[in-house]
């Protein structure tokens, strides 16, 4: 049902790919990578635990770490981090715009960032699969924002474990049954300590 | 996170710097972790990592440390006098108790005292504590004053010391503050007359409508609450401990934690003040479009008739005139008439509101007549709605330079080259936002006019002129200050779709609604122990 492109006649009209709202902590869960054909170009996708495939995500949270690595090819790497744990975020020269954004923000004192860019999952030498976003773009934001994002991405998380918990799944729903062990309850919990930080007392 | 926490976590940054031969500065360790974590939303251990690496690089150049901070139970304050990130002890009086709304919270609801009201909460991590009680009075020491959109609130953690005070005082209520002096927080006392009664939105909403006093009026809402009673519409009410509410710059009351005393005796004059009340003189015809809260007058068609969804509404749709459409609403008045679909109608007076944004008119103050049967209006076409995030603003944003020849208008290259009319001596301005709007499940391609992104980037496009001029990336510095300005934002698009891309007639930020974060609490711990997998 997400297909890259749709047909449109005899063309095929190209149809971005929405950026999924996603917790930190379901993010880091995530390890499935899935293909809907062996064509070299048929986009990859993430397959979230709670049921869904994206390869692009939208993200909020506070900067924490910036880093600059390598001579020749730049590549920045930095920190993000919501209520619920660490998104890690790099921008290389490939992605010039998210690199220079990257560059200019100040890390000493502590800020709010918007990032969208594509989820890559890469395994560590000791076998460990880790999830990065390798960013399109990279803003800094108030925090009003930020809590904007919290509740979007509040909402879009229950969505999707409303969607994991029927009766009538889908096949992603499925796959992500057989392939992660999470309770629709241990998102739910997630997703009530994440709002249970930005609630007005 | 509570106070304990941070001081555990300051305990082993301190520890850690104490092995390396440096002499902690707890307060500024603790407070960077209360930054970090408290306001930044950061994950502990995250927050910990942060700030012990910091630690190494400042001492690198050793600084002396600084004293530590003075004993937290400070001199006592009154309410009226507490600043956001004091630790102060206070002598106060419970009003109110409201249920958490959250398992990290023990108790929550509004401490007074004679100078004001605050609201406070109980972690549940201070077990130790003692369980608050309405009515009695206590001594709060070691409390931290937190802000929240402006708003101080009163937070009881582990650390902090309650004594309950037995001595018997009284509680003198302040004089009754005026509706057009209220601040967000918690108001004392008011003294209102209750005069309009609105529709219930929501279940959980018990009542909702407009009370006034001689200074304005204000909108309220009680939420379902099976120990509070409705007001009676009409009546005049001391209302004490209400909470106030700001929500896209306006301010609401919130009755859950007040209490109210009816006044039989007072009668209240409320003002009649200019855009609220009903005009005397037949007002001039307006267009939808034009339309703002107040009074107006409308030619319009009636176009789309929906089923009411309450007995005491009559009749609700859509009506339209050439420049949009609008809701109307009519509620049950024997006097009234029904609209007959397809008419053209002239609609003298009536009163046009505004509900999260979005305007409607109420046709019981209007007079209203059909005209002949063979009217019509061009009705204009609906406006496509988007909401989402700006996650992209393209190339081809900003300044662009357009053909000066005649019904042209095309966009030059850098070389001032038309791809019609070849190289140009002369351009027009002009400034646009090409991007894409996001909501997370479907990416729409946006065309923003230079209107619209004015409004929405607070830059003019003479600013954006005199920039571009004065920097040495010329026009894509204009491209990058609207990235920074408005990628990741939270927008509400009105436009007309066109070949796949909307064409954006109006847009506006999206404020962040607290009410929208309790309902997704409620979602997210509704079925807690169902549906498991």
């Amino acid at each position: 049902m997400n297909s890259g492109s749709v047909s449109n006649g005899q063309f095929m009209s190209y149809e971005r790919e929405p950026a999924k709202r996603v917790f930190a902590a379901e993010l880091r869960e995530a390890s499935k990578m899935i293909k809907d054909s062996e064509d070299e170009k048929s986009p990859v996708y993430l397959l979230l635990p709670t049921g869904e495939r994206c390869n692009r995500v939208l993200i909020a949270g506070a900067i924490t770490q910036k880093d600059k690595v390598g001579d020749q090819n730049i590549l920045y790497r930095a920190r993000v981090s919501d209520p619920t744990g660490i998104f890690y975020i790099n921008a290389s020269s490939y992605q010039p715009e998210a690199m220079h954004q990257l560059a200019k923000i100040d890390t000493s004192t502590p800020s709010f960032v918007v990032v969208v860019g594509k989820p890559n999952a890469y395994t560590t030498p000791d076998g460990k699969t880790l999830i990065s976003v390798r960013a399109e773009s990279i803003v800094v934001v108030d925090q009003e924002t930020r809590d904007l994002w919290v509740q979007d991405a509040a909402r879009s998380t229950l969505d999707r474990v409303d969607a994991l918990v029927s009766d009538v799944p889908s096949a992603d729903v499925v796959l992500a049954r057989e392939t992660y062990h999470l309770s629709a309850e241990h998102w739910k919990k997630m997703v009530s300590d994440a709002l249970s930080r930005i609630m007005q007392l | 996170m509570d106070a304990q926490q941070i001081q555990q976590i300051t305990d082993r940054i301190s520890q850690n710097l104490v092995s390396k031969g440096v002499s902690p500065d707890k307060h500024s360790i603790s407070e960077k972790l209360t930054l970090y974590i408290n306001e930044f939303g950061v994950v502990p251990f995250e927050a910990e990592r942060k700030v012990l690496s910091d630690q190494y690089k400042q001492h690198k150049i050793p600084e002396e440390a600084k004293p530590a901070a003075g004993s937290s139970s400070g001199d006592l304050v009154h309410i009226a006098d507490i600043q956001p990130n004091d630790w102060v002890s206070v002598e106060v009086k419970v009003v109110s108790l409201q249920a958490p709304n959250s398992p990290a919270i023990a108790q929550s609801g509004i401490f007074a005292d004679s100078t004001g009201a605050v609201r406070f909460v109980v972690f549940s991590k201070a077990s130790e504590l003692p369980k608050l009680e309405l009515e009695k009075w206590y001594r709060i020491d070691s409390a931290v004053v937190d802000s929240f959109k402006g708003v101080a609130n009163l937070k009881l953690h582990s650390g902090s010391r309650v004594t309950e005070i037995e001595d018997d005082r009284c509680l003198v209520p302040s004089e009754p503050a005026k509706l057009n002096e209220l601040k967000a927080g918690v108001v004392s006392c008011i003294h209102v007359k209750f005069i309009e009664e609105w529709e219930s939105r929501s279940d959980r909403m018990m009542q909702s409508g407009l009370v006034a006093d001689e200074s304005g009026r204000m909108k309220f809402v009680l939420w379902q609450d099976p120990d509070k009673e409705k007001l009676i519409p009409g009546a005049v009410y001391n209302i004490f401990y209400a909470s106030v509410d700001e929500y896209n710059g306006r301010l609401s009351l919130t009755l859950n934690s007040a209490v109210w005393i009816q006044d039989e005796d007072a009668e209240i004059s409320v003002p009649v003040s200019a855009g609220s009340s009903a005009p005397k003189e037949p007002l001039p015809v307006s267009s939808i479009r034009d339309l703002s809260v107040g009074y107006a007058s409308l030619r319009v068609k009636f176009v789309e008739e929906w089923e009411s969804k309450s007995e005491r509404m009559m009749q609700t749709g859509l009506v339209g005139d050439e420049t949009g459409r609008i809701k109307f609403v009519l509620w049950q008045d024997e006097s009234k008439e029904r609209l007959e679909l397809g008419r053209v109608y002239e609609i003298i007076n009536a009163k046009v509101d505004e509900f999260n944004g979005r305007l409607s008119i109420s046709l019981n103050p209007a007079t209203y007549s059909a005209e002949e049967p063979t009217a019509d209006i061009a009705v204009g076409t609906r406006m496509d709605e988007v909401s989402g995030t700006i996650v992209q603003v393209s190339k081809g944003s900003g300044l662009v330079r357009r053909c000066p020849v005649e019904g042209c208008n095309r966009v030059l290259s850098r070389q001032n080259f038309c791809p019609i009319h070849e190289i140009q001596n002369s351009f027009n301005y002009d400034l646009r936002i090409k991007g894409v709007v996001d909501n997370g499940q479907r990416a729409y391609n946006v065309l923003v006019n230079r209107e619209v992104t004015e409004a929405l980037s607070g830059m003019t496009m003479d600013q954006a002129i005199e920039i571009a001029s004065n920097s040495p990336l010329g026009l894509e510095e204009i491209q990058s200050v609207l990235t920074e300005r408005l990628c990741g934002r939270y927008v509400k698009c009105f436009g007309t779709d066109f070949d796949g891309r909307i064409l954006v007639k109006s847009a506006e930020f999206i404020r962040l609604d607290p009410n929208v974060t309790a309902e997704l609490m409620n979602r997210a711990g509704a079925s807690a122990g169902g549906n498991g997998i």
